[in-house]
């Protein structure tokens, strides 16, 4: 009996599961086509949804290739277009300054607290950071008063990006995880962006929904492109987990 | 044919032949020639003057044992008994006692003594059958020069030497001077003969030379001036070659250093009789006597240069200048020819002409008709270039700045940048980056066009500081301006940065090349907005480069 249940259990999961699969590889199938029509239409809250689908439905196919992780990508670039933060970095962290030119520390902290709620997109240069080969620094030629901004983070993809497009400035969006006022006078503001959100764009029209010249700068239409193919030539979900791992192992060790 | 008989004439030594038989009157002819011929050579006296007789002295003999007769014309020396000699022959004269020698004979008495020579005992002698008291060398020599016809002046060159080797002979002192009076009146009457041939006169100045007459550098020179005078009234042709031989005279110094010392009382009496003057005057009044006519010769010289219409009048005034500056009224008068002629041709002219008429006015004071002129001249301008469009006006304006500039003219640069304006609205509509060249050219003048108008540098200066356009034209970037307006002041940027958020776009234009302004200026919008409505927010300096 116990048997006979086992095996109907084990044939009733395998169904399931094979059913699952079945609903899952008609799902990125009906996904592909729908993110095509949302990407032409640029109807990015609609596409973000068949993203979601599309990368659910890799998940359960257990799809780590290539094209998954454009999808992936694309889902996350959709996601921080889709969610801006609602605040300036440099005109949150300008506003923090009193009249005798030091930043007050609460609205240091209430300008972290805006800041971190969404993506901010970049297009800079990047730089090796001295401490880290993980580490890259962001060239922000912006200035407050004497002191200047140091925006970090660490991002395996982000270095090989750096490595891929030496010369040129990538352009790219991120989550901020901290802002540290500079110590002294004539020092500088520390900014740390979160590497998980850390999403290479690829798409004019993503680039034109967060506010870039991307339909007349040809310049920056040629770096999405040179984005766009390096994005479906790299595993770049690979050297993200290196980097998990090596947070990890360094978080255990503190 | 018959034959005709020889005849002689009165002298005996011409004939003539009658035509009668050819071979026999020949034949006759011959016959009687010989027989004549010994009985000549005794019969006629040989005459011969003391040194001739010296020449034969080795005849001698020869004519004693031939009997042969002799005249000998010489100066009486000396009497010894019945001898007498002549001055310089070593031969007593055996005086027939029917002609005595008269009594107290002066010493140098010419005399014609004919007679024969004689050999007595190897003693040779002259024995006199006739004598003749003549008249003097001088007296000889007077008569011989009135004889001479006054077309035959070199007659008198002959006379001279003749009587110059008689008085050489007899160191004659007397006759020596005579000679030598002889050959300057010959030399001066060859002169008169060629008063008026100036060449020829000063090719007969070096014969003063040759002939070693009185005073010769001095009366060469006179005639030397005498031949410059003589120029003067021929063609110019020959002005040339004799200039030139005056140049190459060693001795005829003076002509080339300007005199300023000359005074119109010199001058009128030079104007009244110059060969008088040059002849009485001293070595000092010479030189400036030739400077005198050298001036002359050379200011109709230049001045024979000179065209009809006077085109060329400060071209031959500049000579003028350069080589007879003591007179300035030609060099003025010749200057003044050419301005006549520029400024009856006042709109034709170029702008080296002009320069050239505006000099010349200027030099002489006359600024009223300079300024003029220019005025006139750029009215005529104005009329040449008013139906040739842009280039016409471009043109146009230059020929105004040209006259502002040479002459320090405000008036007209201010007409001139006027025209520029005009030039710029016409290259607005025809030739727009003409428009912006000569928007520079005007700006290079102080004029800007701000506002839709035009603005001098002290109109902008007074406009509001925080005036975009103002800070464009200086150069610098301020808040508010356009990415164009940036890209206008600094140019493109060497890097771009961009930061965007929910609400706003951030652009960072990095100039950090070398040889740029070193800032970086940002640049927001909403993040709705187009690039076109970026404004500047903020400029900054590079911190690193």
């Amino acid at each position: 009996m116990c048997g006979v249940v086992i095996a109907v259990s084990l044939t009733g999961l395998w169904s399931w599961n094979q059913r699952r699969q079945d609903n899952a590889r008609h799902a990125w199938r009906i996904a592909s086509d729908n993110i095509a029509e949302s990407l032409a239409a640029e109807n990015l809250q609609k596409l973000e949804s068949d993203l979601q689908q599309a990368v659910d439905a890799a998940a359960i196919l257990r799809r780590t290739d290539l094209e998954a992780q454009a999808v992936s990508n694309l889902l996350l670039q959709t996601r921080a277009v889709n969610n801006l933060c609602g605040v300036d970095l440099f005109g949150e962290l300008s506003a923090t300054y009193q009249p005798d030119g030091t930043p007050d520390p609460v609205k240091v902290r209430t300008a972290e607290q805006l800041l971190i709620a969404g993506w901010h997109v970049f297009q800079c240069r990047i730089l090796a950071h001295d401490s880290s080969e993980r580490v890259v620094s962001l060239q922000l030629p912006v200035e407050f008063g004497s002191d200047s901004l140091r925006t970090t983070i660490e991002s395996s993809p982000l270095r090989h990006t750096m490595e891929a497009f030496s010369g040129n400035s990538p352009v790219f969006a991120a989550r901020i995880v901290s802002c540290h006022p500079p110590a002294s006078a004539g020092g500088e503001w520390k900014v740390t962006l979160d590497p998980e959100t850390l999403t290479l764009m690829t798409s004019v029209a993503h680039c034109r929904a967060a506010g870039l010249p991307a339909a007349e700068d040809q310049e920056m239409i040629d770096q999405l492109k040179r984005q766009d193919e390096f994005v479906k030539s790299t595993d770049l979900e690979s050297l993200r987990e290196q980097d998990r791992a090596h947070r990890r192992a360094r978080e255990q060790a503190q | 044919m018959k034959p005709q008989p020889a005849s002689f004439d009165s002298s005996g030594s011409v004939y003539h032949v009658r035509r009668s038989h050819p071979h026999r009157q020949l034949l006759f002819i011959i016959a009687v020639l010989w027989g004549q011929i010994p009985s000549a050579a005794q019969c006629v006296a040989q005459t011969l003057t003391v040194p001739e007789m010296l020449s034969k002295e080795s005849q001698w003999k020869t004519w004693a044992a031939e009997g042969r007769k002799v005249l000998i014309t010489g100066r009486y020396r000396k009497r010894e008994d019945q001898k007498f000699f002549l001055n310089r022959l070593p031969l007593p004269f055996l005086a027939p006692k029917a002609n005595p020698l008269p009594e107290k004979l002066p010493e140098d008495q010419p005399l014609s003594i004919s007679g024969k020579l004689l050999n007595v005992e190897n003693e040779l002698s002259f024995e006199v059958n006739g004598l003749k008291l003549d008249e003097s060398d001088v007296r000889k020599c007077v008569a011989d020069v009135a004889a001479v016809a006054a077309d035959q002046p070199e007659l008198l060159y002959e006379i001279a030497d003749r009587y110059q080797l008689i008085a050489d002979f007899y160191e004659d002192r007397e006759l020596l001077e005579q000679a030598r009076s002889v050959r300057t009146e010959g030399f001066q009457r060859i002169r008169q003969q060629k008063a008026e041939d100036p060449d020829a006169l000063w090719e007969h100045a070096e014969t003063a030379v040759v002939w070693k007459l009185p005073h010769v550098l001095q009366l060469r020179s006179e005639v030397r001036f005498q031949a410059l005078l003589s120029a003067l009234n021929k063609p110019s042709a020959g002005w040339a070659s004799l200039l030139a031989k005056m140049k190459l005279a060693d001795d005829e110094t003076g002509w080339a250093t300007p005199d300023h010392s000359w005074n119109p009382r010199r001058e009128q009496e030079y104007q009244k009789d110059p060969l008088g003057m040059y002849q009485s005057a001293d070595n000092t009044l010479r030189v400036q006597l030739r400077r005198r006519i050298f001036r002359e010769f050379r200011k109709r010289q230049i001045l024979s240069e000179l065209t009809s219409d006077g085109s060329n009048g400060i071209e031959i005034a500049r000579l003028l200048q350069r080589d007879i500056p003591e007179d300035p009224a030609a060099v003025v008068a010749a200057e003044e020819k050419e301005v006549q002629f520029l400024l009856q041709r006042i709109g034709m002219l170029n702008r080296r002409q002009l320069e050239t008429l505006c000099r010349v006015l200027l030099k002489h004071q006359r600024a009223d008709q300079a300024d003029a002129a220019q005025d006139q001249w750029l009215t005529s301008q104005e009329e040449r270039f008013k139906d040739s469009g842009l280039d016409g006006q471009l043109r146009l304006a230059d020929e105004f700045f040209f006259v502002a500039n040479t002459w320090d003219r405000g008036d007209h640069q201010i007409s001139g940048i006027e025209v520029l304006k005009a030039a710029w609205t016409t290259a607005g509509n025809e030739a727009p980056p003409e428009a912006e060249k000569i928007a520079e050219r005007l700006k290079a003048f102080g004029w800007e066009r701000v506002q839709n108008q035009w603005m001098t540098s002290e109109e902008i200066s007074s406009l509001p500081k925080t005036d975009i356009q103002r800070a464009m034209r200086e150069g610098r970037v301020v808040a508010g301006m356009t990415a164009e307006q940036v890209a206008g002041t600094l140019g493109r940027p060497s890097r771009v940065t961009r930061m965007a958020s929910g609400k706003l776009m951030r652009e960072l234009w990095v100039y950090d090349a070398p040889g740029t302004a070193g800032v970086v200026v940002q640049f927001v919008r909403s993040r709705g907005e187009s690039a076109n409505d970026s404004r500047v927010s903020e400029v900054g300096k590079v911190r690193q480069r």
